[in-house]
């Protein structure tokens, strides 16, 4: 089995404080993997160093090797890491001050993955019914996304994360602010983009349920350690999360 | 410590040594005050020593034998007019505080906030020259009634006049500090009964760190202010604790000598240290009032 | 029950009267401000007013401020050019690379600038290009209220871009933006209203400040510039020396003046209130 990523020895502080402890684990590629935990154990902190994102918070050291999709993410450009690595975040922020297509378009134009007007029409509306917003969005498409709902516009980020066409899909939490029908339809799409698209999926979560519902691997991490890894089920049921 | 922070792609190396630049020109230009500044003091330091501060006597002379220039009348003018006009001016705003945010209603106590707020902004020369139709008079009358002869160009006219011009500046920060304090504290007091003097008692003393701040930069503000005092103070370099009389200021007097301060040798390098006073004095007012504002903030957000 | 409640009402009104007596001599300065410039303004007739040279001293002419309204352009113009640009740059530093220790001390010196008394400013370009020019000149004079302007207009930007939620930079991040690209496209137009109500602001400011140009511009009242290197005057520096002047024609051209700059600050000001959209978060 292939692994799209691969952390040996990571330890990562914030200021004084050490929120990652010797963590090492892999990821597989092409299947879902939630990491679960306690508020506080460093799930949001370790999603972010896949794609380096932890740079951007002052005061942050990593040390470890971190291998995604085989490449060292420390001796490459980060850049080009965030391109192949897309990301969905806990509360949804799509841009203010663009369009709810513009929202999209700009992901795909960043990535390379289209120029032209009509290749990132196409990309934009691929991405939106990936997504599962399409059809609610149609006929809105250049307003702003100040009138969608909270639902609605994590959905809309998802879709900004998908037209860049990542190899590997970050998701903190995605659903822990979204009401239970837009969390389905989330989870309904999560669902589909691996099975069609073969996309490698990390989904942070603190809902064992959604866990299992979703993922195939699970990992738990406890205050900054990793307590187990392994098939969801049995990782679940070993340690009583499942009721 | 490295120049680049490891962390950084070649992209953000670029922009960092793009933004480096202005930031060169900044320290050198803080660079260059400090080194002009020190080097043309330097010389009426050296020629008088300590009495360029506890002299009152301000002696133009081409013979540089014969001129002596202390600047003592100027930093007694400096303290009276700046003390004398923040006194007028924080109770002032204290009640512009209260009266917008609690007493009156909220639409008039905003519009008329933004009034007030503007005007800080306003150029000083229109102080000035306000205070010479209006103040001068009225002041001349006023010492008339109590015996004294005079002008009107005094101290006491520089001073109301600072008061008056420092009193919107000293409310924008002042009501920017009240309205920091997060709405739940003020929900909590009132929730308590408390009635509007006790709830603005609570409320300013929540303040209290960051209104001494904002007393200290008006402070600074008014003794560097040099418009409205050369304007109304009547310039001449006698000591003297009458403020019906006329007096300077450091910055007064830098600005009325300065233009024909090369004739005379020494006068230059005598208006460069009371600068270097004036600098000294502004920069402790306001690295302390910056201060006091950070441990403010600290204080109420923890 | 009842004292509390007079007390209550006392102090009220104790506020409220102090409140009076601290706006009563604003209001009557704006007032009077507006009496007599427009008094003298319609003596000589707008145009006239904005576009002729002052009257010769103690004649019963009025004359204009044409000449004080070119200087006071010619320097907002140099000063801008000179000082927005550095001041976007340096608050780009700041908010951006805030861990670096360069960026550091550039905030610490900047907001040290901000306190430098402003006649200071006039004296250290005096010393470093006046007196190498031979002469006051309207690039001395640009340079100075470009040192005031920068400290005033780099603090109010970086206010601008630190306002911005971390969660819109983070998701720009990403997707793989650099960080060029996330200023331009997600910092910048996000902010795009308060950045420029900044600039507007800080260059008001300058403009309004006398005591920079007082040994740096010259105050070359009666003639119109005809390049960067002639001495120019200014509307302020204008009031500042006909407003002390016995002669009366020329205290009241300073009253128009006065009116003059008055309304264009306010102007000013409801014009960036209007003008620029905010965006909505």
């Amino acid at each position: 089995m292939n692994f799209a990523v691969e952390i040996q020895g990571l330890n990562v502080w914030i200021g004084k404080n050490h929120i990652l402890k010797d963590i090492s684990l892999k990821i597989p590629e092409k299947n879902i993997t939630a990491i679960l935990g306690p508020s506080g154990s460093g799930k949001t902190t370790l999603l972010r160093c896949i794609n380096r994102l932890i740079d951007l918070i002052p005061y942050s050291k990593v040390v470890g090797t971190l291998k995604v999709l085989g490449i060292d993410i420390y001796k490459t450009d980060p850049y080009e890491v965030r391109k192949r690595v897309g990301m969905v975040f806990q509360h949804p922020n799509p841009f203010p001050h663009m369009s709810i297509y513009e929202n999209v378009a700009i992901a795909a134009k960043i990535s390379g993955v289209a120029r032209k007007k009509h290749e990132l029409d196409e990309v934009v509306r691929w991405a939106l019914e990936k997504a599962m917003l399409w059809d609610e969005v149609k006929d809105i498409l250049y307003d702003s996304p100040a009138r969608l709902s909270g639902g609605q516009k994590q959905r809309l980020c998802l879709a900004r994360a998908l037209a860049a066409k990542p190899r590997i899909l970050l998701l903190d939490e995605p659903t822990s602010n979204i009401d239970p029908h837009n969390t389905l339809k989330i989870e309904e799409a999560i669902r589909e983009l691996v099975k069609e698209l073969k996309m490698t999926v990390v989904l942070v979560t603190h809902i064992p349920r959604q866990a299992f519902r979703l993922a195939n691997y699970a990992i738990i991490l406890n205050s900054g350690r990793v307590l187990d890894s392994g098939h969801v089920g049995k990782v679940l049921s070993r340690w009583d999360l499942l009721e | 410590m490295r120049f680049f922070n490891p962390k950084w792609g070649k992209h953000d190396r670029v922009l960092f040594v793009i933004c480096f630049f202005p930031s060169i020109m900044v320290l050198i230009l803080v660079f260059l005050i400090f080194v002009v500044f020190t080097n043309h003091a330097f010389p009426i330091l050296r020629k008088e020593g300590i009495s360029f501060f506890y002299s009152a006597k301000w002696w133009p002379d081409e013979d540089p034998s014969k001129c002596f220039y202390g600047i003592l009348s100027a930093l007694v003018g400096t303290l009276i007019t700046s003390i004398l006009a923040i006194s007028i001016s924080i109770p002032v705003t204290i009640a512009m505080i209260i009266a917008f945010n609690e007493v009156l209603p909220k639409r008039i106590g905003n519009a008329l906030s933004t009034l007030v707020l503007v005007m800080s902004g306003l150029p000083t020369v229109i102080y000035g020259l306000w205070g010479i139709d209006t103040v001068i008079p009225f002041i001349k009358n006023v010492a008339r009634c109590l015996g004294f002869e005079t002008t009107g160009f005094s101290i006491l006219s520089a001073s109301i006049v600072l008061a008056i011009m420092i009193t919107p500046y000293s409310f924008a920060i002042a009501n920017e500090i009240y309205r920091y304090i997060p709405n739940t504290y003020r929900e909590a007091i009132y929730s308590l009964g408390a009635r509007t003097w006790q709830a603005t008692r609570v409320l300013l003393s929540m303040a209290r760190l960051g209104l001494i701040a904002a007393t200290l930069l008006a402070l600074g503000r008014a003794a560097s202010e040099t418009i409205v005092t050369t304007m109304l103070i009547g310039n001449t370099p006698s000591l003297t604790l009458n403020i019906f009389s006329s007096g300077t200021t450091i910055a007064s007097l830098i600005a009325t000598q300065f233009g024909e301060a090369y004739l005379y040798p020494y006068m230059e390098s005598a208006l460069y240290a009371a600068a270097l006073v004036l600098f000294i004095l502004g920069f402790m007012l306001s690295s302390i009032g910056l201060y006091l504002i950070t441990m403010w903030r600290r204080q109420v957000y923890g | 029950m009842d004292k509390s409640r007079i007390l209550d009402t006392l102090f009220k009104i104790l506020c409220c009267i102090i409140t009076l007596f601290g706006m009563i001599p604003i209001i009557h300065m704006l007032v009077t401000i507006t009496l007599r410039g427009s008094r003298v303004i319609a003596k000589v007739g707008i145009v006239d007013f904005l576009t002729a040279p002052p009257p010769a001293p103690g004649s019963n002419e009025l004359g204009g401020i044409g000449t004080a309204i070119m200087g006071t352009i010619i320097l907002l113009i140099i000063s801008m050019i000179i000082g927005i640009p550095l001041s976007l740059i340096l608050a780009i530093l700041v908010v951006e690379f805030k861990e670096s220790l360069f960026a550091k001390i550039t905030r610490y010196f900047v907001k040290t600038l901000i306190g430098i008394p402003t006649i200071a400013v006039s004296m250290l370009i005096y010393t470093l290009v006046v007196v190498p020019m031979g002469g006051a000149s309207a690039i001395a004079g640009g340079i100075a209220l470009a040192i005031v302007l920068l400290p005033y207009a780099t603090t109010y930007i970086e206010t601008c871009f630190e306002s911005v939620p971390q969660e819109y930079k983070e998701a720009g991040y990403a997707l793989g933006m650099k960080r060029l690209l996330i200023i331009l496209k997600i910092i910048l137009p996000i902010t795009r209203r308060c950045v420029v109500t900044s600039i507007v602001l800080s260059t008001a400011r300058a403009i309004g400040e006398t005591s920079p140009l007082l040994f740096t511009a010259g105050a070359a009242h009666y003639t119109y510039p005809t390049s960067l290197t002639d001495p120019v005057s200014s509307v302020t520096l204008l009031i500042f020396e006909y407003g002390l002047s016995p002669f009366k024609n020329l205290v009241d051209v300073a009253w128009g003046a006065a009116l003059v700059l008055t309304l264009s600050y306010f102007l000013v000001l409801i014009a960036v209130r209007l003008g620029v959209k905010g965006v909505v978060l």
